[in-house]
């Protein structure tokens, strides 16, 4: 089974998220933050009239804070899963690949400090290694996040 | 066939079909079996059956076949009819109900059994059965082809019965049926036959067959000819309809038949045949074509307008430098653009009937469960309310209700010896008045206990003895709706009220409306729930925090206030701000979101904000504005975030939160 992948850039190294999941790549734009939530969520945006909820994808996975070049490049990568939206907010977005199920290999543990939870695998494009990512996961698991916060909040 | 495109269709038009059966259900019970209530309930049960078939659902086709069954013998045997049927239907209903939930919800039927449902239709039917089995067995046709000929005459014809004889030494019976069927064909449609050929095929001893024949009366005798003349058969005859249909039946031949003449007397003295009544059932009542819409696809045209709206903006801000036509042209778009705005907050709005038809069936439990008597009365079912607020408010009503059968009404005993019918009512009422939207639910039971209120809540520590002695109803009432009152076990039993009314002044409150309760003792409680028309769009103050705007929505805004020193004390190192004759609070918003507190020097930007009795003075950088706005919301992603209820976009394209005041107390 072949499946297509958005490839994302995060500092040097390149993600996956699968091309059915994204809805669209957008321009950085305007974005609304929203006080007294978790720090990778970056506030709202207004996509085409849906308000829409951004979160940093670097931040959301994990990846050292490493000063980011604030340039055109940047991008919103729109997600959809189970009906809802959310933008990931990328340093680019490079290509479309189609990657062979049999190319994808189990990702390692620690993958640059990020969160094996949130990986699919780890495949070999070209010269380069391509990550990919477990939307769901990234997406799903914010509401034990917020409680965790909200409990960190609660008794100090 | 890929069905899955068809299944939401499915899901929504079944669960349409299950309220509707719902509903004539419980007018079955009412008023006992009456032909328009079975045959709509038949074809609620038809259209089911046919599209759980078509989709594969094959549990949910043959209880709902089995359904049918039921229905079926309930209508030829109106006299049998015991209303304990009803429950088993409405047993039905549910068991076909979690079927179609479970469908939704897994997209499949597996592990359903419905076999114990299926056995109390079986009885049903079964016990109406028993006794026309016998006569079937003294009187020719077995109830099935009595059933069908009873249902033709409901339909206004007389169809012609015959009964045919095979001769002994016929072999071939079912080829002989079947060139006796060929036979008559020419005279006119044969709307049964018993047995039939298979039936025939099977039963070597079958010696008669009977015929149901849709055709002209005076043609019997060239009929009978043309039957008689197919080899092997002995004998054909026309049978009297009274000697088929049963005793019941007789008067409803009768009345057919004068239906009918009566029809056809009208039909002659207009002499027009387009006057004539296309069938003699239907009611007068035409209606309006509709389309069902997901919500979803409203909700994206709404999306797209606001964009409009936000594009017209920018227009009109170029046009202001613009030629004459130019300017004319945009003030035309913002015309059309507000009537289309207008008409899609429309398209949002619904008749409580929605919302209003499962409670007929819970109140009629309720009964039962409670021990209660009552007449459950609803009035302006097509009084229409923004549908996100009708969703909310299901859960609210059901409360209100349950409290006004549970603790509203007395018992039928306690009503007797007061004097007052032994029957109560309730009454739940929906009407708009002035951009509002009212719900009530009344009782005529005991009302509440002013001396119970207060003692109990006295008793929790929620009132001081003595100031509470100078209280009005109203204020005592009032306690109620106060959190500690309902939590506390007991307290239903001693004020007869109670039971999650916090919950349901909390959820009122959150969608912008107020509810209040009257109470006249030994009258009766009166709750009333005001809600704003539409959820979708509402007036608020805007506020500027550092460079961000935010929404406040009016209805929480009591008064804007500009704060000198003079104007604020401090209790306990906390400021608050003297405000008629009581301190408000004061809340730094800048402090309360991003650590940074907006206030400087004075004077301070206040906007007084009101939850119920308690006030609360926001401090903000500025204030910017007052509009209405359009509100949208944040978001399953964003569900924990509890200090806004949703956000609007801007004129300028830009997203403002709307803050949710209650959560700031």
């Amino acid at each position: 089974m072949a499946q297509q992948y958005v490839v994302m850039k995060m500092g040097k190294e390149l993600y996956g998220a699968p091309v059915m999941q994204v809805v669209s790549v957008e321009r950085m734009m305007d974005i609304t933050p929203v006080p007294r939530t978790l720090p990778f969520i970056k506030g709202v945006v207004n996509l085409r009239g849906t308000v829409t909820p951004v979160i940093d994808l670097r931040e959301r996975v994990g990846l050292s804070a490493t000063e980011r070049l604030d340039s055109d490049a940047m991008r919103i990568v729109i997600v959809e899963v189970d009906a809802m939206l959310v933008g990931m907010i990328v340093d680019s977005v490079e290509d479309v690949v189609t990657v062979d199920e049999s190319q994808v290999s189990a990702p390692p543990e620690v993958v640059g400090g990020l969160r094996a939870v949130y990986l699919h695998g780890v495949a070999q494009l070209d010269e380069r290694l391509l990550v990919l990512l477990n939307v769901n996961r990234i997406l799903s698991d914010v509401e034990v996040d917020q409680l965790r916060e909200v409990e960190k909040r609660v008794h100090g | 066939m890929d069905i899955s495109q068809y299944l939401d269709s499915f899901l929504a038009e079944s669960e349409d079909n299950l309220a509707t059966l719902d509903d004539l259900c419980l007018a079955l019970e009412r008023d006992g079996a009456s032909d328009d209530t079975l045959a709509a309930m038949f074809r609620a049960a038809h259209t089911l059956k046919g599209m759980s078939a078509t989709m594969g659902f094959m549990a949910m086709a043959d209880l709902t076949h089995h359904m049918e069954d039921a229905l079926g013998h309930i209508r030829n045997h109106p006299t049998e009819f015991q209303p304990s049927v009803v429950d088993t239907l409405l047993a039905a209903i549910d068991a076909l109900t979690a079927n179609l939930d479970q469908i939704r919800d897994r997209g499949s039927e597996e592990g359903i059994d419905h076999g114990a449902i299926l056995q109390r239709l079986a009885a049903v039917v079964e016990g109406q059965n028993s006794n026309s089995e016998e006569r079937s067995k003294e009187a020719g046709p077995p109830a099935a082809f009595r059933d069908r000929v009873a249902e033709i005459l409901r339909s206004g014809r007389e169809p012609l019965v015959i009964q045919v004889a095979f001769a002994p030494e016929c072999t071939m019976k079912a080829v002989r049926l079947l060139m006796v069927e060929r036979a008559v064909e020419s005279f006119g449609e044969c709307a049964a036959v018993y047995p039939d050929v298979q039936a025939l095929e099977a039963d070597a001893d079958a010696s008669t067959a009977y015929l149901a024949m849709l055709v002209a009366h005076e043609d019997a005798d060239a009929l009978l000819t043309a039957i008689r003349e197919v080899s092997e058969i002995a004998a054909a005859m026309v049978v009297e309809l009274e000697s088929i249909v049963s005793a019941s039946g007789e008067r409803e031949i009768n009345q057919a038949r004068q239906e009918t003449a009566a029809t056809a007397a009208v039909a002659t003295a207009n002499e027009t045949p387009a006057n004539r009544p296309a069938a003699p059932s239907t009611g007068g009542k035409v209606r309006d074509q509709t389309l069902r819409v997901p919500v979803s696809r409203i909700d994206e045209f709404m999306n797209v307008l606001s964009e409009l709206v936000i594009a017209k903006t920018r227009l009109e801000l170029l046009a202001q430098h613009g030629d004459h036509a130019l300017r004319e042209v945009t003030e035309q778009i913002a015309r059309l653009t507000s009537s289309l705005q207008d008409g899609v907050m429309q398209m949002r709005m619904m008749p409580v009937e929605s919302l209003f038809q499962r409670f007929p069936r819970m109140m009629r439990d309720l009964q039962k469960t409670l021990g209660r008597e009552f007449e459950f009365v609803m009035t302006g079912l097509e009084t229409e309310m923004d549908r996100t607020v009708m969703d909310e408010m299901g859960e609210a009503l059901v409360h209100l209700l349950r409290n006004a059968a549970d603790h509203g009404l007395e018992p039928p005993e306690v009503r007797e010896r007061n004097g007052k019918p032994r029957k109560g009512t309730i009454r739940l009422s929906a009407y708009a008045s002035g951009g509002h939207v009212y719900l009530e639910v009344a009782d005529d039971g005991a009302g509440i206990d002013r001396d119970r209120v207060l003692n109990s809540a006295i008793g929790k520590g929620l009132v001081d003895e003595r100031s509470a002695q100078n209280w009005t109803d109203a204020q005592v009432y009032d306690l109620l709706f106060a959190s500690g009152f309902s939590t506390a076990e007991k307290v239903s039993d001693i004020s007869g009220r109670g039971v999650g009314l916090d919950a349901v002044r909390g959820k009122v409150e959150s969608l912008g409306g107020d509810i209040r309760v009257g109470s006249v003792p030994g009258q009766g409680t009166t709750f009333v729930i005001e809600l704003p028309l539409t959820l979708a769009i509402l007036p608020a103050m805007l506020v500027q925090l550092d460079n961000y705007i935010y929404a406040i929505p009016t209805g929480s805004v009591e008064e804007v206030a500009r704060l000198s020193a003079e104007d604020i004390d401090s209790i306990q190192e906390q400021p608050v701000y003297r405000y008629r004759d009581g301190v408000v609070p004061i809340v730094d918003l800048g402090d309360r979101f991003f650590d940074a507190p907006c206030r400087g020097d004075y004077p301070w930007n206040a906007v007084i904000c009101k939850e119920g009795k308690r006030r609360l003075a926001l401090i903000v950088d500025d204030i910017v504005d007052e509009l209405e706005i359009v509100n949208k919301p944040l978001g399953r992603y964003l569900e924990q975030v509890e200090m806004f209820s949703g956000a609007t976009i801007l004129g300028d394209g830009r997203v403002a939160l709307i803050i949710d005041v209650r959560q700031l107390f």
